[in-house]
C-alpha cells in the first residue's frame, strides 16, 4: 500500500478533488503547502472572530 | 536504454519533478499461511509527480524485520536523498513508528492515513481521537483511483521488469493481477521512462 498512499498524498498536492468537505480539503491544503497554520497552534481551533 | 539510479536521483534533486512524495507503509506481523510463520515487512517507496498528474516511482526498499529505529532512519535518510517534500504513512502499530519519522518531518508534511470501509467519504477526519494530520482513507475507492491510474498509464516505473518484483509489495495485489493481465493482453503495463515524457525537462 505505500504507492498507494504516495499516489494519495500526490493527488492531494495537485490539487485534485480528493476531500469532499471544503473545511478539511482547505486545512489540509493549508497545512501541506503552508499558510497560516505556520503562524498557529496546530491544536488550536482555526477560527477567529473578532 | 533504462536511466540509472544516478540520472533518476539527479532528476529529482534538481527539480524535475512538481512534487516528490514518500509512501510508507509499516510492516505489522503478516502471517504466512503456507509457511506457518510471521514476518514483518516494512516498504517505502518515492514518487516523483509530474504537474500532468503522471507519477514517477523513483525508489523502493524493502525493509525486512522490527528494527524500526533503523528503519526509520532509512526511510528519513532516503527521503532527504531524494529532496521529498512530504510523506504519508499508515498508522502503524501505535503512534510509535510514526512519532520517529516526525522527529525530522514537520509534522504538516506528514499525513496518516488510516483506512476506513466503503460508506465513508474519500478523505475524512477520523471520529475518535486522532494524532495531528491523521485522516480516515476509504479503502475501496483509494484502491480503485489507483488502478485506474495505473489502467491509464499514469505510472512510470524506471524497469517495469525489475519493479514488477518489487511492485507485489508496493502496489496492490490487483495491480500484480493486472500486470498479469497486461500480459494477456488486457491492459497495458506501467510505461517506462524510455517512454515519450509530456515534459522537456524531465530527460534521464
Amino acid at each position: 500500500m505505500a504507492v498507494t498512499y504516495a499516489f494519495m498524498l500526490g493527488k492531494i498536492l495537485l490539487g485534485e478533488p480528493m476531500v469532499a468537505d471544503i473545511s478539511l480539503k482547505v486545512a489540509l491544503e493549508t497545512s501541506l503547502l503552508g499558510g497560516v497554520n505556520d503562524l498557529s497552534f496546530s491544536n488550536f481551533p482555526h477560527a477567529f472572530s473578532g | 536504454m533504462f536511466p540509472t539510479a544516478f540520472c533518476i536521483l539527479r532528476a529529482a534533486v534538481r527539480g524535475d519533478y512538481e512534487w516528490v512524495v514518500s509512501g510508507c507503509d509499516w510492516g505489522g506481523s503478516d502471517h504466512i499461511p503456507e509457511l506457518r510463520i510471521k514476518r514483518s515487512t516494512t516498504v517505502h517507496v518515492i514518487a516523483g509527480i509530474l504537474p500532468t498528474g503522471e507519477f514517477d516511482l523513483l525508489h523502493f526498499r524493502r525493509y525486512e524485520g522490527m528494527n524500526y529505529d533503523d528503519i526509520t532512519a532509512d526511510i528519513l535518510r532516503m527521503h532527504k536523498t531524494y529532496r521529498g517534500y512530504a510523506l504519508a504513512s499508515d498508522f502503524g502499530v501505535g503512534a510509535v513508528y510514526n512519532s520517529g519519522l516526525r522527529k525530522e518531518i514537520p509534522l504538516d508534511r506528514h499525513l496518516i492515513f488510516n483506512f476506513v470501509g466503503p460508506a465513508s467519504p474519500l478523505v475524512s477526519q477520523p471520529d475518535g481521537p486522532h494524532q495531528y494530520n491523521q485522516y480516515s482513507l476509504n479503502k475501496t475507492e483509494a484502491i480503485s483511483l489507483m488502478f485506474e491510474a495505473v489502467r491509464h498509464k499514469r505510472f512510470r516505473c524506471f524497469d517495469f521488469e525489475f519493479a514488477q518484483h518489487y511492485l507485489e509489495d508496493f502496489c496492490i495485489c490487483s495491480v500484480l493481477q493486472e500486470s498479469a493481465a497486461s500480459r494477456a493482453g488486457v491492459v497495458a503495463p506501467p510505461r517506462s521512462f524510455t517512454d515519450p515524457i509530456p515534459r522537456n525537462q524531465t530527460t534521464f
